[in-house]
């Protein structure tokens, strides 16, 4: 019997016409696709001119018989499924006929394919008796061949020969050689990541670009395609269905390219998981950088949805945010219970420049859990002693053990330097001139380069670590208000209402309920003084009532159970949803970008950015601060 | 007939007739339909008459006078208490500047008439903290102030905004009301007015475009290659509709819309070829086009066209689900053979 | 329309009415200034539709009309020619001006564009000193809010009632308020919020040597005449629009009940606030003031930066007393005080601070509350 249907047309419907093949490496994919399908232990395939000119696969599966091989460049064939129940359960990769349809349409196809010698088919009838032979058909531009005998080992090779020839506009539309050459091993790399155990051979022109012995870790291959410095930062995960090598924190990359994931060793792109991963070490590294993830996942075919896109890189879970919730805390229970000692940085790593630490210092990613633990450890001073003393002169401010004011290291130094306003020359930083571009930014220099400064950022930053300070010795100012102002609620809003007003009044918004669904704001903290009122609350509790925020919650439970030596350290339960709305308070207080600022806004400004640094303690910021070093300047005028 | 000025759309003609004659007039609405149908020219239209200096306090508004200095002002868009708000050519969205500007002068008694009136057309692209600020505004609005958001995705309006407007529908224009505007307006003779017409989608704005870029034109060398001899013409069809496809938009959705457009000018064709089959020559559309519509008719069977006209609609199909759409092109025009 | 009139005149109108002229707007007819020439007078008029200034010039007028001309495009010609005198002829819209050595012609727009101006009916008018007026937009201008969202509180309220001119200033945090009187009786009471455009332009417009000022508020404008008189050979007359919305009620907010009192020397006073201020930074400003037996003191400290003391002597002989408050506030209303001395009064940590200032202004601060 035939292995290979004719899709019922129904079915046909059900999958989404798609842009199936558009460039050589999608041919690549569709062919090993087919190649693992098929049961293949060993797979080479060999490209010329990036695969515009040749491309050909050679596997060792279980091959196709000669009957099935007409068949294989019909539209909508497939020896995979044939019914919409098959479509829910889909566990093989290349489940859409369309592929080879496709492929024999706008190119020369060829195709040789050996049946495997399998125990069940000893007995044929008479005529096929004797080893099976071996069959070869050719399509060109859709015009299909004869089926031929032909020579050739166990299992199934085949041939694109200049793709795209009859369509001339698509062929212009392929970029050079090395460009898609890229695409092409990038492509072979995920499936040989996917793969471990089985032997792939890319290549090029004749010369082998990858050469792939099958292993039984998938470490082996990933030190293959990244090398040791990278691998050997790598922790290994697993709970459940879910397998992780996540870098150390201290390694991290500019981009997300060394971020992998597989499906059910099938590469896809998923945002949700993305998220967990940004998630699971917000905090831990710089922003503006990215971990190395390689994670696999092995769930039924049931829980989700492989059709969305054509292409099959996007997938649709059943259960998105329990996806999303294990690896997050998956991966984030690992790295709080790793100890990490700060080491060299690694390779050339780009400095970050931030809040006038000195360059080395800032940089490094080291510390964060630290400086988390610095944060609740340290009570400030509070803001007013209780009672002057009459007559005699103001208190010294106390120093004791663990006030910021002790603070070691970098931090000192910088603290010292700008202790009060009459030292203020003296903060280096600040002697030199700085001036507005585009509204926007700041422009300052310092001793050894120039700063450049996003002023919503960098004001952002400050007001929230000034925040937090006052949170902390709860020294909140309220500025009380003349007149209350009113605002509206929605009623979804309203219903709300006493779940966030412990939290409004932790952050200074004095609440009174007003008649029906309407509170007036009697007091407000005084960094909200030209905030616009309204608008805020109706933020404030479009956060609260968030997805997210109630995940952020989530995970502050299961933070609390994971990390109770870390909470036994602080001392103070770390509460993410007052710290979002902290941040959400702070942005609205800063200033936008947009806003001329005056001078002496911005002599404001860069004093307190001066001030001791918060690189760590706004973990949702983004970079605030950009510095370019004398030295770059140097080599870029080719001075040095 | 208050609004004498506006093509079509009588059923929101009548509910601003009939809100206005009772006096009834909210703070807010939300135009919301089809792009090119009229909604913005509706909304001037109706800040004209409320604003026309000829309207005589305590009878009925009359039709805007379109003389007086106050109908000038608004036909030109500088009335000063007529305040227009739109996207702006290279923009992608409304910013919280423009909405801050409309708050700081809604807030001002208007200095001359009694009402002050803000049109935000493109409102589904106004930035989220537009919309927060909208929200103040419509909470309170003042009395003299009459807002119109104009939208075509009504769907991406805030919804809390959206709560706030009234909404009233704009439905896409009928066949007549577009012919005859094509072919007075933009001087289409009448088979090519009604070829737009039938493509425009009940949307002037929509055969406006199509026109300004060159549709008519295409349609014509499309039909010129469908009559080309010999089996060249097949992958010269598929090149010129990929090519007008490419020319205009860098966006892959511009590009499969083109085709769309292009597989319904070859419909259109064909299904008057049909038409032919049957003897029906007075439903023809392509009036212009006999000599090419009977080659065809003779050279093919009905069953032919048919199946051409499934291939095209197939094809449509697959467009509107992203296919790539050379392939579909290729794909359409290699299927397009009779006898 | 032709018109020959002295070039100094033309420009000084010019450069009172431009800063008025928006340089970008929807409406672009407004970019442009309308000239009418009438009998032995020209008028300029410019808007931007919030405020709008008419100036008179005397003019030698052979040909009455109106045109609307590009102000900056005018503008530039005025600068740039030494002529003494300068002839605007019009054409329709095109206007053809001649110089000693130039001649230009320049297109204008049409004069059915340009939004209606109001006249200003003399007979309704409230009459105040001028000086007078200067001082109350002075000093209560500075303490409204550039806050939108409270709209109202943008502008400042002015009302008028019981041969009374009074005015107000907040931002919902800080009042100030300020009546004088006029000898002129007004049959009605009206009130009405101005946006600060026009009260700044008009501080600006008056000069010392105007006696009398001339206002008249209507429901939806506040108009403004400056008569000529001495040095000034013309009016000048001024609108502004007027912001809807409602002006929280300053007659309840200003306490009755304050039982602290305690007299303050101005100049010494705001000497030890601003030297307290110094330690204080953006978004994070409190000082504490410390009333104790004949002394007053400030003391701030701010996280980062330091911390400050300053004392002065005050009589005061009740009980100690404490509150927190934004200094800028105070710094604010110093520098409009003209007094050499006030009296500042007090309830408790959470009502408001009183300042009261001669017999007629008053201002108050919210305080600051931090909960222990």
């Amino acid at each position: 019997m035939s292995q290979l249907k004719t899709l019922p047309s129904l079915l046909i419907n059900k999958i989404a016409a798609g842009e199936v093949i558009d460039r050589p490496a999608s041919v690549v994919k569709e062919l090993i696709e087919n190649a693992l399908d098929s049961g293949a232990s060993q797979i080479e395939v060999t490209v010329a001119e990036g695969g515009k000119k040749f491309i050909r696969l050679t596997d060792n599966g279980m091959g196709l018989s000669q009957a099935d091989l007409p068949l294989v460049f019909l539209s909508h064939t497939t020896s995979k499924i044939s019914t919409e129940d098959d479509l829910t359960g889909i566990r093989t990769f290349g489940f859409r006929g369309e592929a080879l349809a496709s492929l024999g349409a706008v190119s020369q196809a060829r195709l040789i394919s050996k049946l495997k010698n399998q125990p069940g088919q000893a007995g044929l009838p008479a005529g096929q008796a004797g080893a099976p032979e071996a069959y070869v058909i050719e399509m060109k531009g859709g015009q299909l061949g004869p089926c031929q005998p032909a020579a050739a080992p166990e299992g199934t090779t085949v041939e694109i020969n200049n793709l795209f020839f009859n369509t001339p506009a698509r062929r212009k539309f392929l970029k050079s050689n090395a460009v898609e050459m890229g695409h092409v091993t990038e492509m072979v790399t995920r499936f040989a990541i996917a793969h471990p155990n089985v032997q792939f051979r890319l290549i090029n022109n004749k010369k082998h670009v990858l050469d792939l012995l099958p292993v039984t870790d998938v470490k082996e291959r990933l030190r293959h395609f990244f090398g040791d410095d990278l691998v050997n930062q790598l922790l290994f995960v697993e709970e459940g269905d879910v397998q992780a090598y996540i870098s150390n924190p201290i390694l991290t990359k500019p981009t997300t390219r060394w971020q992998f994931f597989f499906l059910n060793q099938r590469f896809i792109r998923d945002r949700m998981i993305a998220r967990a991963v940004r998630q699971a070490y917000a905090e831990l590294i710089p922003n503006g950088r990215y971990p190395a993830v390689f994670l696999f996942i092995k769930t039924p075919p049931e829980e989700y949805d492989v059709n969305v896109h054509p292409t099959k890189l996007e997938v649709r879970f059943r259960h998105a945010w329990q996806v999303h919730d294990e690896i997050l805390s998956l991966i984030r229970k690992k790295l709080l219970a790793s100890d990490f000692v700060p080491q060299a940085p690694i390779g050339s790593a780009p400095e970050i420049a931030s809040f006038g630490l000195p360059a080395g210092q800032a940089g490094q990613p080291i510390g964060a859990r630290q400086a988390l633990v610095d944060f609740f450890a340290n009570r400030p001073p509070e803001m007013f002693p209780s009672s002057l003393p009459g007559g005699s002169g103001a208190p010294p401010i106390q120093a004791s053990p663990g006030t910021i004011f002790t603070r070691p290291g970098p931090v000192t130094q910088t603290e010292t330097a700008n202790a009060g306003p009459d030292q203020i020359g003296a903060g280096q930083s600040v002697r030199f001139s700085a001036f507005q571009i585009h509204q926007s930014y700041i422009i300052s220099e310092v001793p050894d380069g120039v700063l450049i400064i996003d002023q919503h950022a960098l004001h952002e930053r400050i007001l929230t670590h000034k925040f937090k300070e006052q949170m902390r010795a709860a020294n909140v100012y309220r500025q009380k208000l003349l007149v209350p102002v009113l605002v509206e609620l929605e009623p979804k809003e309203y219903d709300l209402l006493s779940e966030i007003r412990p939290y409004l009044e932790k952050l200074g918004l004095e609440v009174a309920e007003f008649g029906q669904q309407t509170i007036s704001l009697q007091a407000i903290p005084q960094i909200l003084t030209n905030a616009n009122l309204p608008e805020l609350i109706h933020e404030l509790f479009n956060n609260f009532s968030s997805d997210e925020f109630k995940n952020r919650s989530a995970s502050k439970k299961s933070k609390s159970e994971c990390e109770i030596a870390d909470d036994q350290v602080t001392g103070e339960e770390f509460d993410p949803l007052l710290d979002d709305l902290i941040n959400l308070l702070a942005c609205k207080a800063a200033v936008k970008a947009g806003d001329a600022l005056a001078p002496e806004e911005i002599q404001a400004l860069l004093k307190q950015h001066a001030a001791p640094a918060y690189t760590t303690t706004c973990p949702h910021g983004r970079p605030a601060v950009f510095k370019l070093t004398l030295d770059e300047l140097k080599k870029y005028f080719q001075r040095k | 007939m208050l609004f004498k000025n506006v093509l079509g759309q009588e059923p929101a003609a009548r509910i601003f007739e009939n809100i206005l004659k009772h006096g009834r007039l909210a703070h807010a609405y939300l135009f919301a339909g089809p792009m090119g149908v009229g909604k913005f020219r509706f909304a001037r239209e109706l800040a004209k008459i409320l604003l026309c200096a000829e309207q005589k306090a305590g009878s009925d508004l009359r039709p805007a006078c379109d003389r007086c200095p106050s109908c000038r002002q608004a036909d030109r868009e500088q009335h000063p208490n007529l305040r227009i708000t739109r996207l702006a050519p290279d923009e992608k969205s409304i910013k919280i500047n423009d909405i801050r500007r409309i708050e700081r002068e809604i807030i001002m008694k208007p200095i001359q008439g009694k009402r002050k009136i803000f049109i935000i057309n493109d409102a589904e692209s106004i930035v989220e903290e537009g919309f927060n600020a909208l929200l103040k505004t419509l909470e309170e609005p003042p009395g003299y102030s009459l807002l119109i958001l104009v939208t075509n995705r009504p769907d991406a309006i805030l919804p809390t905004v959206f709560s706030r407007c009234q909404l009233i529908r704009f439905s896409p224009l009928g066949d007549r009301v577009l012919r005859s505007f094509f072919h007075k307006e933009l001087k289409l003779n009448q088979p090519e007015a009604e070829v737009l017409a039938h493509l425009a989608q009940g949307s002037i704005g929509w055969g406006c475009y199509l026109q300004e870029h060159d549709f008519i034109r295409q349609r014509a060398c499309l039909l010129e290659r469908l009559g080309d001899p010999g089996g060249a013409s097949r992958s010269g069809l598929a090149e010129e509709i990929i090519a007008y496809a490419q020319r205009h938009k860098k966006s892959l959705e511009g590009n499969r819309q083109r085709v769309i457009q292009q597989f319904k000018v070859l419909a259109l064709f064909f299904y008057d070829v049909l038409l032919g089959h049957y003897g029906l020559d007075q439903y023809v559309v392509n009036q212009d086009q006999k000599k090419l519509l009977r080659k065809i008719q003779t050279a093919s069977s009905p069953g032919d066209i048919t199946r051409i006209l499934e291939v095209l609609m197939a094809g449509e199909k697959a467009l509107k689900l992203n296919a790539n759409y050379k392939l579909v092109v290729e794909n359409a025009v290699c299927q397009m053979n009779f006898n | 329309m032709k018109i020959t009139c002295e070039r100094a005149q033309l420009q000084e109108a010019f450069q009172i009415i431009n800063p008025i002229i928006p340089t970008r707007s929807t409406i672009p007819i407004l970019q442009n200034i309308k000239i009418i020439a009438e009998k032995q007078t020209i008028f300029l008029i410019g808007t931007d539709l919030e405020i709008g200034l008419r100036y008179e010039i005397p003019a030698e007028v052979k040909e009455t009309g109106t045109i609307i001309l590009p102000t900056q495009r005018l503008g530039a010609i005025l600068r740039e020619s030494t002529d003494e005198k300068i002839n605007i002829e019009s054409d329709g819209h095109i206007a053809r001006i001649k110089t000693k050595i130039g001649y230009f012609k320049i297109l204008g727009a049409d004069p059915v564009d340009y939004p209606d101006f109001p006249e200003f009916d003399t007979k309704k008018a409230f009459e105040i000193e001028a000086s007078g007026l200067k001082e109350m937009i002075r000093k209560t201008i500075f303490a409204t809010s550039g806050e939108i969202t409270r709209y109202a509180l943008t502008g400042v309220l002015l009302e008028i009632t019981k041969k009374e001119l009074r005015m107000v200033g907040s931002d919902g945090k800080r009042l100030a308020f300020i009546k004088k009187k006029s000898e002129q009786n007004v049959p009605q009471n009206i009130k009405v919020i101005a946006p600060p455009k026009g009260l700044i332009l008009l501080e600006r417009i008056i000069q010392d040597k105007d006696k009398k000022i001339l206002i008249t508020l209507e429901e939806t404008q506040l108009k403004i005449q400056v008569p000529a008189g001495g040095s000034r050979k013309h009016p000048i007359f001024l609108f502004s629009g007027l912001i809807e919305g409602n002006f929280p009620d300053y007659a309840n907010v200003i306490p009755s009940d304050s039982d602290k009192k305690v007299e303050i020397p101005t100049a010494e006073f705001a000497a030890a606030i601003r030297q307290a201020a110094l330690v204080t930074t953006d978004k994070f400003k409190a000082t504490k003031m410390i009333l104790e037996k004949n002394t007053l003191t400030f003391f701030s400290r701010t996280q980062d930066v330091g911390e400050a003391q300053v004392k002065m002597k005050v009589s005061y002989d009740q009980k100690p007393f404490e509150i927190v408050f934004n200094p800028d506030f105070l710094i604010d209303v110093l520098r409009v005080i003209d007094e050499p001395k006030f009296t500042l009064e007090f309830k408790d940590k959470t009502s408001p601070i009183v300042l009261k200032i001669g017999r007629n202004y008053v201002y108050l601060i919210m305080p600051l509350t931090v909960d222990v």
